[in-house]
C-alpha cells in the first residue's frame, strides 16, 4: 500500500494559493484601497458636518436627478435591450453582423464624444432637436437629454447579458409549451422569460449602476442647472475644483452606498432564482 | 370502417429532407389503437424525426399523417391530442412539479378545483405525492421522467410519444422504469410510440417494433418475429450479438450458396463442448481454441477462435467450466447468410438428417 502524503483533495489544475493571492492583491490595490480612502477622507468631517454636507438642498436635488434619470434610462434599456437581444438571436436578416457589432460602440467610444454628438443633435438647432422643438419639446439641457445620453451609454449591458442565455436556451422548452397548447404570450411569460430573467435583471442592474456614475457624456447635454439638471457626479466634481476633498468624498460615499445597495438587491434576487435550478431543496 | 377504427395512427409515404439530407425516406406504417410501439434503430437513423412529424413539431415534405382517421398534416401540434415526453424531459425549470403538470390544463380554462383533482390523481399515479412543491432540478432522474410523463398525460391525450425515455437514467433504475412504463401504459390503454436505440429495451417493452435504418423502415413486426425472422440483411445484423464468419465452409454441413456477402452467427446458436464431453453431432463439430473467458454473473461469455473466425458463445454456470487457452469443440445450429439486402437463414444439415429437435 502506498501512503498518501496528505488527505487534501487534489485538483486537476494546481495553484489555488498563487491565483488567490494575485486576485486579492489586484482587488485590494484597484478596488478596496481606493474605496477605503473615500471613507478616510470623509471622516475628516465631524458627523454633524458630514450630515450637513450630504443633505444640502442642492446635493439632495442632484441625487434625485441622478437616480431618476439613471433609473429611467436603465428601464428603457431593459426593454429595448431585451428586444434587441431577441432580434439578434432569433432572426436572420441582412446586416445582422454589423448591428451586432454596433452594440459595443458605447463601450468603445470616449463618453465625451457621445455627449457632444448627442448634444449637437438635440439642441433646438440640431436635426432631431429642431423637429421636437416644433412640438414644444426640448431635449438638450433637460432631464430628457440626460436620459437619452444615459440610454446610449447603457445599451450594451442588457443586450450582452441576455443574448448568450437566449442563444443557449433549449428550443425543446418552447416545443413542450406548444404541444401543451400554450399561446405565444403564455409561452413567452411562463417559459422563456423566467429563463432569461436572472440575466436580464443583471443587465438592468449593471446599466443602472453605470448610469448613476456616468459623467462624461452627461455634462454636455445636461446644461447643469442646479436643482434641475445637475447630477451628483457633477456636484462632486464641483467640490473637487474648490479643493473641498472632504465634501466631495462624502457625497461620493453616498453614491457608493447607493450602488452597493442596488447590486446587493440584485444578488439577493439572483440567488433566489438560482436556488430553483441549483437542485438545493 | 372497422379497419380505420383499429388503426389509430397511420403514416403514408412520408418524406423529409433537412437541406439535401434525407432524414425520412418513404415512411409508411400503421399502429393499432392501444398498442405500445418501439421506433428502433441506430443513432441518426431518423427515429426522432418521425416522432416529431407525428407530433407536429416538424412538417413532412410529402406524404400524409393520419391520426384517428383524420389527416393531421395541417393541424397544429397543440390540437393533435398528443402527449410528448422529450428526451431530456424539457420540464419547465422555474415551475414547481405541480405547476408543470397543471399548466397543460390551465391553458384549457378548466376550473381550479378540477385541475387540482386531476393533478393530485396524476401525482398519485406516478408516485410523486408530496413532491408537488419541488422544482424539477430538486428531483432525481427517474422522478423527473415521471413528472414529464404526468405532464404529458395531464390533458388526456389519445396518443403518447416518448423520445428515448430511458436514455438519461442510470442502468439500475432504468430496468424498473421500463416495467413501470409498460405496466402504466397498459393500464391506461393509451396508444404509445417510443423511440429507442437499445434493442433489449425495444424487445422487452414493445408490443411491436418498427426498425429504422438510414431514414427508411427495414422491418415491422412483434419483437419475436423481428428477432427470429429477420427479413433484411440490416435487421439480421442489428439484432443479437452477432459475430461474422469469414467463410462458413469451415464449419460443417450447411447448404452451399453462391455469392455470399456476409455470414452472421448469434451466440445462442453456438454450442461449445469440452474435449471429453459427449457430442451429439460429432461429425459436424469443429475444433477451436478459447481466446477469452469473461464472467457475467448469470453466465460466462466465451470468445473462441476456429480457423480464421472468432465466435462469441455463452455457457451456463451449471456446465463444466472452460478456461482460456483450452481446446474445445464447437457446433453451430444456425447461421444467417446475407446476399445484397436479402437474408437467408441456414440450419445445420445435421439437425435435419438426424431429425432431432434440440
Ligand atoms: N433540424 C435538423 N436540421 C438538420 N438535420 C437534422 C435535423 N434534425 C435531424 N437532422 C438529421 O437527420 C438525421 C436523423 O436524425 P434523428 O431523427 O434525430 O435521428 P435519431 O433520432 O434516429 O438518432 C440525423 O443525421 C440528423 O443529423
Ligand atoms: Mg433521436
Amino acid at each position: 500500500m502506498m501512503k498518501r502524503k496528505s488527505t487534501k483533495k487534489t485538483r486537476v489544475i494546481p495553484g489555488f494559493g498563487l491565483s488567490f493571492g494575485i486576485t486579492m492583491t489586484i482587488l485590494g490595490l484597484i478596488v478596496i484601497i481606493p474605496l477605503c480612502s473615500l471613507v478616510v477622507f470623509s471622516v475628516q468631517l465631524s458627523p454633524a458636518e458630514l450630515i450637513r454636507t450630504i443633505t444640502r438642498p442642492r446635493v439632495l436635488a442632484s441625487y434625485g436627478v441622478s437616480f431618476v434619470t439613471a433609473f429611467a434610462a436603465a428601464a428603457v434599456n431593459a426593454g429595448m435591450g431585451l428586444i434587441l437581444a431577441w432580434v439578434l438571436v432569433r432572426y436572420r436578416f441582412p446586416g445582422k453582423r454589423i448591428m451586432d457589432g454596433l452594440i459595443e460602440l458605447p463601450f468603445a467610444l470616449p463618453t465625451a464624444v457621445a455627449g457632444i454628438a448627442l448634444t449637437h443633435l438635440t439642441t433646438e438647432n440640431g436635426w432631431v432637436g429642431s423637429l421636437f422643438a416644433k412640438l414644444g419639446i426640448r431635449i438638450a439641457y433637460t432631464k430628457t437629454g440626460i436620459i437619452i445620453a444615459l440610454i446610449f451609454i447603457g445599451i450594451p449591458f442588457v443586450v450582452r447579458s441576455v443574448q448568450p442565455v437566449l442563444e443557449k436556451m433549449d428550443p425543446q422548452y418552447e416545443e413542450a409549451a406548444q404541444i401543451l397548447g400554450f399561446g405565444p404570450v403564455r409561452t413567452y411569460w411562463k417559459v422563456i422569460f423566467p429563463e432569461i430573467f436572472p440575466a436580464w435583471l443583471s443587465g438592468f442592474t449593471l446599466a443602472f449602476a453605470r448610469c448613476l456614475g456616468e459623467y462624461g457624456s452627461v455634462v454636455f447635454i445636461a446644461g447643469n442647472t442646479p436643482f434641475k439638471t445637475e447630477i451628483a457626479p457633477l456636484v462632486i466634481m464641483a467640490q473637487l475644483q474648490e479643493y473641498d476633498y472632504a465634501s466631495a468624498t462624502s457625497i461620493a460615499l453616498v453614491m457608493l452606498l447607493a450602488s452597493f445597495l442596488i447590486l446587493l438587491i440584485n444578488a439577493f434576487i439572483q440567488s433566489r432564482a438560482s436556488k430553483k435550478v441549483s437542485g438545493i431543496v | 370502417m372497422a379497419d380505420t377504427m383499429q388503426n389509430y395512427v397511420e403514416l403514408q409515404g412520408i418524406n423529409k429532407h433537412f437541406g439535401s439530407f434525407q432524414a425520412s425516406d418513404n415512411i409508411s406504417f400503421t399502429i393499432e389503437k392501444g398498442k405500445l410501439v418501439a421506433l428502433l434503430g441506430p443513432s441518426g437513423s431518423g427515429k426522432t424525426t418521425i416522432l416529431r412529424m407525428i407530433a407536429g413539431l416538424e412538417t413532412p415534405d410529402s406524404g400524409n399523417i393520419v391520426i384517428d382517421g383524420q389527416v393531421v398534416n395541417e393541424i397544429p401540434a397543440s390540437r393533435r391530442g398528443i402527449g410528448f415526453v422529450f428526451q431530456n424531459y424539457a420540464l419547465f425549470r422555474y415551475m414547481t412539479v405541480y405547476d408543470n403538470i397543471a399548466m397543460g390544463l390551465k391553458v384549457k380554462k378548466i376550473p381550479k378545483a378540477q385541475i387540482k383533482e386531476r393533478v393530485d390523481s396524476l401525482l398519485e399515479l406516478v408516485s410523486l405525492k408530496g413532491m408537488e412543491n419541488r422544482y424539477p432540478n430538486q428531483l432525481s432522474g427517474g422522478q423527473r421522467q415521471r413528472v414529464a410523463f404526468a405532464r404529458a398525460l395531464a390533458p388526456n391525450p389519445q396518443l403518447l410519444l416518448l423520445d428515448e425515455p430511458f436514455a438519461a437514467i442510470d442502468a439500475k433504475v432504468r430496468q424498473e422504469l421500463r416495467s413501470w412504463l409498460k405496466e402504466m401504459i397498459g393500464k391506461l390503454g393509451i396508444t404509445s410510440i417510443f423511440v429507442t436505440h437499445d434493442q433489449d429495451e425495444a424487445i422487452e417493452v414493445a408490443d411491436e417494433i418498427i426498425l429504422t435504418n438510414q431514414g427508411h423502415i427495414e422491418q415491422i413486426g412483434t419483437p419475436e418475429e423481428i428477432y427470429r425472422n429477420p427479413q433484411t440483411a440490416f435487421t439480421a445484423s442489428f439484432f443479437g450479438q452477432n459475430a461474422e464468419l469469414p467463410d462458413y465452409h469451415d464449419f460443417r454441413s450447411f447448404a452451399e450458396l453462391d455469392h455470399v456477402d456476409r455470414v452472421l452467427i448469434r451466440p445462442e446458436f453456438v454450442k461449445v463442448y469440452k474435449q471429453d464431453e459427449k457430442i451429439q453431432y460429432e461429425r459436424t463439430a469443429s475444433e477451436g481454441i478459447v481466446e477469452s473467458v469473461s464472467f457475467r454473473g448469470d453466465r460466462t461469455e466465451l470468445r473462441i477462435r476456429v480457423n480464421d473466425a472468432v465466435l462469441a458463445a455463452k455457457r451456463n454456470p451449471g456446465e463444466p467450466a472452460i478456461r482460456a487457452g483450452e481446446a474445445v469443440k464447437v457446433f453451430l445450429y444456425r447461421i444467417f447468410v446475407t446476399r445484397g439486402n436479402e437474408v437467408i437463414p441456414l440450419e445445420n444439415l445435421a439437425l435435419q438428417t438426424d431429425m432431432v429437435v434440440f
